[in-house]
């Protein structure tokens, strides 16, 4: 025997109600309306094409000229003097007098090919004041000594020339003088480029071109900086000497890609789209090299609260893929570089476009994996991080996503 | 005009085909609407909501036999209506004390002589949650674990709001009986 609820399926299974007044054109009317707004879709579907396309044209472009791999610099040792080598022409023995001088800075393991004008026949040096010789009218030719004698323009004539002797004479250069080769410091840079390609895929065909061959040039910089030397302004009171000294400057650094974590909440804003935002946390890994203490490590950490639009391109019980837009706000909260707390900086705005996969753990969780696509809002000062050298980065984000309101 | 034809004419963008499966299918669409909306223009809304997306979704459909269309179509109009109902399901609260009461069933015989109008202002008078419990489970044949799954709710949650829009239902049944009286 049939119950109650029996008695209201049966008459309300098929049952009918009347329609209103106008209920046809206003039908009519909806359906000629809602062809139009694809145009409004395709604005939401254009939002995330346009920051990932704007994303993409930033990370090509990004590029920089890179200064022309130059040699390494040449290290002095410390408060070495330089040596000056006096070269003369052959003496006219007719005139006992002193020929006018050339001098000319001769450096290690030079030959003196350019000095064969002349004879060389002294080694001069800056000697110590008590060092200088009297021009007493010795004469050391029959000695046979060698003459180790200041000659310099200038000298009284006075002075007695030693006897040169046949073979021309090398300058002797001690060997602990290290020369300085002022114009050739500079820096060496190495490049090494590297390709990383993302596909977004899921396909939607205004994406697709920004989703499918997209190439990132990850560059990695390794400076050899010149600013382990510092040099002393001009010239000694004797007007000759250039001294070197090193200080403990960076002169290698390199910064690594972010690693990223986040909690994030999304709400439907209808069927397929959504809006989501959270908490998400950044590490960035730096190292760098010093002169003088070696190798140091920096960490810096970041939370940030994304906002973005995303659009779920495929939807089944346990998968959403999705792409999304939108930006990000971030800012240092701890920074420590060698064991040391460094001081973080002000608030950073991104523009972002990602696209991923959730994985539904239940109606209301899932695990997420994006890959993001980040433009950071440029701005000055900071702590250098790898988004301080590449403001359009691609990066990879997890964590956990939960749905509210679905 | 057959089902099949009327589905083909309505991919092809047939504006008087699609006026006929308007006229063929909104009146009883509507009624189905009425049970899931308390509001009588609320129900209007998704019936020609349900409809414009039958019309755009109809190279999905597959003809399984005679009266497949306007399943097909009430099924896109329950979905609709479930979608709706969760987005707001947050805002509804239900606190009654007959719910939990138990009540005897009505006569069957009683029951019929009850209009078709009433017994729709009936169901749409329960809260929203115990509403489309409701004509799921005992109208439209949905399993609790459909109906869980679709509402976003437990299979225990639903088996527990049944109970209650039942004994809830019940109360409003021997009500207006003994005012018929």
């Amino acid at each position: 025997m049939k119950n109650w609820e029996d008695i209201f399926k049966e008459s309300l299974e098929d049952c009918s109600s009347s329609l209103p007044e106008g209920s046809l054109e206003e039908f009519q009317r909806k359906l000629s309306s809602s062809r139009k707004p694809a145009a409004g879709r395709l604005a939401w579907l254009a939002l995330p094409a346009a920051a990932a396309c704007a994303a993409v044209a930033v990370l090509i472009s990004h590029h920089d000229s890179g200064k022309a791999v130059e040699e390494t610099p040449v290290v002095a040792e410390a408060a070495a003097p330089v040596h000056i080598v006096t070269v003369e022409d052959a003496p006219d023995e007719s005139e006992p007098g002193a020929p006018d001088p050339v001098q000319a800075t001769v450096r290690p393991g030079q030959e003196a090919a350019g000095l064969r004008s002349g004879k060389l026949i002294a080694q001069s040096f800056m000697p110590a004041d008590d060092d200088l010789p009297v021009a007493d009218g010795t004469d050391t030719r029959e000695a046979g000594v060698e003459a180790e004698v200041t000659v310099n323009a200038g000298m009284e004539d006075n002075h007695v020339m030693p006897e040169p002797e046949n073979d021309v004479r090398q300058p002797s250069v001690p060997e602990s003088v290290t020369w300085v080769d002022l114009d050739k410091m500079s820096a060496r840079r190495h490049r090494k480029g590297g390709n990383a390609a993302a596909v977004l895929g899921t396909g939607g065909g205004v994406l697709g071109g920004a989703a499918a061959g997209l190439l990132a040039s990850v560059t990695k910089m390794d400076y050899e900086l010149p600013g382990n030397m510092v040099m002393s302004d001009g010239l000694s009171s004797k007007g000759e000497g250039v001294f070197a000294t090193p200080v403990n400057s960076v002169i290698r650094t390199r910064h690594m890609m972010p690693v990223k974590a986040g909690v994030t909440v999304r709400y439907p804003l209808s069927d397929r789209f959504y809006l989501m935002s959270g908490l998400e946390y950044s590490l960035y890994r730096s190292e760098s090299e010093r002169f003088l203490t070696g190798k140091e490590q920096q960490y810096a950490h970041y939370l940030g609260i994304p906002v973005r639009v995303d659009w779920s391109a495929l939807k089944t019980k346990h998968l959403d893929l999705y792409l999304g837009a939108g930006l990000s706000a971030d800012r240092c909260v701890h920074a420590v570089s060698d064991g040391s707390k460094i001081w973080g900086d002000k608030m950073n705005f991104s523009l972002l476009a990602a696209g991923g996969a959730l994985v539904k753990l239940n109606r209301w969780a899932g695990l997420y994996l994006e890959p993001q696509f980040s433009w950071r809002a440029l701005s000055s000062g900071g702590i250098e991080t790898y988004r301080s050298e590449h403001p359009a980065m691609l990066g990879v984000s997890a964590g956990v996503r939960f749905t509210i309101g679905e | 005009m057959t089902e099949q034809q009327l589905a083909r004419l309505c991919c092809e963008g047939d504006r008087r085909a699609q006026g006929e499966l308007y006229t063929r299918y909104a009146a009883r669409l509507l009624a189905l609407c009425r049970r899931y909306c308390q509001d009588p223009d609320d129900a209007h809304d998704l019936m020609q909501d349900a409809v414009i997306r039958a019309v755009e979704k109809m190279d999905g459909f597959t003809f399984r036999g005679q009266g497949s269309l306007y399943a097909w179509m009430s099924r896109i109009a329950v979905n609709m209506a479930v979608s709706r109902l969760r987005r707001n399901r947050f805002l509804h609260i239900s606190i009654d004390r007959a719910a939990d009461m138990d009540i005897p069933d009505p006569p069957p015989e009683e029951v019929r002589e009850i209009p078709k109008e009433v017994m729709l202002d009936m169901v749409a008078g329960l809260p929203p949650v115990r509403r489309a419990v409701f004509n799921m489970y005992c109208i439209d044949g949905y399993s609790h674990k459909d109906i869980a799954d679709m509402l976003g709710i437990t299979e225990k949650g639903s088996a527990s709001n049944l109970a209650k829009a039942r004994n809830q239902l019940k109360q409003q049944i021997t009500v207006y009986l003994k005012e018929k009286e």
